[in-house]
């Protein structure tokens, strides 16, 4: 699905790591303790899957990657920038190098496939003439140009996920978060938009999935780290859902 | 990555007609909330343009009457004419009396009916005319009218002195009261106003807060998200102070036409001094109120947001 003409992402020779978690802890406010005590590095160009049941911390793992939360104790270091140090002002070009795909899909709704994509172009200030070129290179990357001017209620949700992965690789970042990709979708859409990220993740972007879908996990045996109750308890090399008994 | 601090404003510059064009779109799409905006700011429009209108021909009025130097001196009736020219002359002796002259009542008579332009009949009234003899002397330099108005007060021949000064401080002790009340009127419908704005636009907010949430995930700076919401505030706070003035103008000029020809003796404010600078005034206001209104709603949704 992924054609050739792919873009290399920014920075792709980068030094140090991608994702930097040292001995990261985090409590909400209400007193719950999400993570106790996370320490996980994640070099650029690397393809990672989060797996662990619901409640385990996976979210809050990916919410402190992309500065919607920061740790309460220890350091997370994303593309170069410890985040709890980093100033307001440049908060959104941390977004910006962090392209973020929900299990929601999160498109606006008022607007166009292309004008989704458009959007993150120019918040980024891509200049004017630049963008059209642009938003059609990833839409034919995930194989959704001849949907450019359909709505997003318009669209099915594996269209949809595949309108926000494009968005997310819009501005060629060098980290693309997954939260739960392939919550909303069937089985076989599901495999579709995990082989899309694989083969993104063969041109360079760092790829971190957070997901509960032991099959596709188990098919692609790369890297697996298993958060339980807070804590990373297992974290190895072509791994599977389960750890191996 | 590199980042160029001070490049945020040139992407807001540049991307200046796409969030200009954000703003109008969401403003039409509005429909009935941005209608409720619109009215109230109207209301408010015109009576900050109708308020601004009639002050500035009260000033004109009273510049006018005060700016007159002449002073009319209402005498006692039964003065012989020797005593009347004997006082005329006591007067025009004044150093700072320019001149003055005696009025008779037949001629007082003779100048009101013209004064209301021939529309009432004075003549059952030339038997045993109601009016005074009066003595109209001119001052030299406006600001000696009270002394020497005052002075020939105290002569005892002289009944009442009128002057223009003396009757504005009449007029501004009538309405005083009512410019005061004006005043805060205006300011309260300017709150009024800016707050019937700020909810409207709060209400598409929440109705868009979904959207806003995932500008913000994207990398969106607050500005960039709050750009088309000032536009919308600024289009509503424009469009209102337009349509108050196309109903203000011919209005106004139709009302001075009426006045001018009920009132002769009235001076009103020349319309084509009045009207431009009110009107941009209404303009300037309702554009300012729109945009307060655009920021102000936003802010409790961006809080969280770097303005970069």
């Amino acid at each position: 699905m992924l054609r050739r003409a792919a873009q290399a992402p920014r920075a792709a020779a980068r030094q140090g790591p991608a994702i930097l978690f040292e001995d990261v802890a985090k409590r909400y406010p209400a007193g719950v303790e999400a993570l106790r005590g996370v320490t996980l590095r994640i070099d650029p160009g690397e393809f990672v899957f989060i797996v662990g049941p619901t409640g385990a911390g996976k979210s809050t793992l990916l919410r402190l990657i992309y500065r919607d939360e920061v740790p309460t104790r220890g350091r997370v270091v994303v593309n170069g920038w410890d985040t709890a140090r980093l100033p307001a002002a440049l908060l959104p070009h941390l977004r910006r190098s962090v392209g973020i795909v929900f299990q929601d899909f999160k498109l606006l709704p008022r607007k166009t496939v292309s004008e989704n994509i458009e959007f993150v172009l120019r918040v980024t200030g891509v200049p004017r003439e630049e963008i059209p070129a642009r938003v059609q290179v990833v839409l034919e990357q995930v194989g959704l140009l001849h949907r450019a001017s359909a709505f997003p209620s318009q669209i099915s949700g594996g269209e949809q996920q595949r309108v926000s992965v494009a968005r997310a690789l819009a501005n060629r970042p060098p980290i693309l978060l997954a939260d739960e990709p392939t919550g909303n979708l069937d089985p076989s859409t599901s495999w579709e938009i995990i082989q899309l990220l694989s083969a993104i993740n063969l041109h360079g972007t760092t790829v971190v999935v957070a997901t509960h879908n032991n099959t596709l996990v188990d098919i692609l045996r790369r890297r697996v780290v298993q958060v339980a109750d807070g804590t990373v308890v297992r974290d190895e090399l072509r791994g599977l859902y389960a750890h191996e008994a | 990555m590199r980042v160029f601090p001070g490049r945020e404003l040139g992407h807001l510059l540049h991307n200046g007609t796409y969030l200009a064009a954000e703003g109008w779109t969401a403003f039409r799409r509005n429909g009935l909330m941005s209608l409720a905006a619109l009215t109230t700011a109207l209301v408010m429009q015109l009576t900050l343009g109708g308020g601004l209108v009639a002050f500035l021909n009260l000033r004109h009025l009273t510049d006018q009457i005060e700016g007159r130097v002449e002073v009319v001196a209402f005498l006692r009736d039964g003065l012989s004419p020797r005593a009347r020219a004997a006082l005329r002359s006591s007067i025009a002796g004044l150093p700072q009396v320019a001149e003055a002259r005696l009025v008779s009542k037949e001629v007082a008579l003779r100048r009101l009916q013209s004064a209301f332009g021939g529309r009432v009949s004075f003549a059952d009234l030339l038997q045993a005319i109601p009016l005074p003899d009066s003595l109209v002397f001119r001052v030299h330099e406006p600001r000696e009218v009270r002394a020497v108005a005052e002075a020939v007060r105290r002569i005892p021949e002289v009944e009442e002195v009128v002057f223009g000064a003396q009757a504005v401080d009449r007029l501004f002790a009538l309405t005083g009261g009512v410019r005061h009340i004006a005043a805060v009127a205006a300011v309260v419908l300017a709150a009024v106003a800016l707050v019937v704005i700020i909810n409207t636009v709060r209400l598409t907010i929440i109705a868009r807060r979904e959207e806003i949430e995932i500008m913000r995930l994207v990398g969106a700076t607050a500005w960039f998200i709050r750009g088309p919401f000032v536009v919308e505030g600024v289009v509503a706070g424009a469009l209102s102070a337009t349509v108050a003035a196309a109903v203000l103008v011919p209005v106004y000029l139709n009302a001075a036409g009426r006045i001018r020809v009920l009132l002769p003796f009235l001076p009103l404010a020349d319309p084509r001094a009045v009207l431009p600078g009110v009107v941009v005034l209404m303009l300037v206001a309702g554009v300012a109120v729109g945009c307060a209104g655009g920021v102000l709603s936003v802010r409790r949704f961006l809080r969280d947001t770097p303005a970069a």
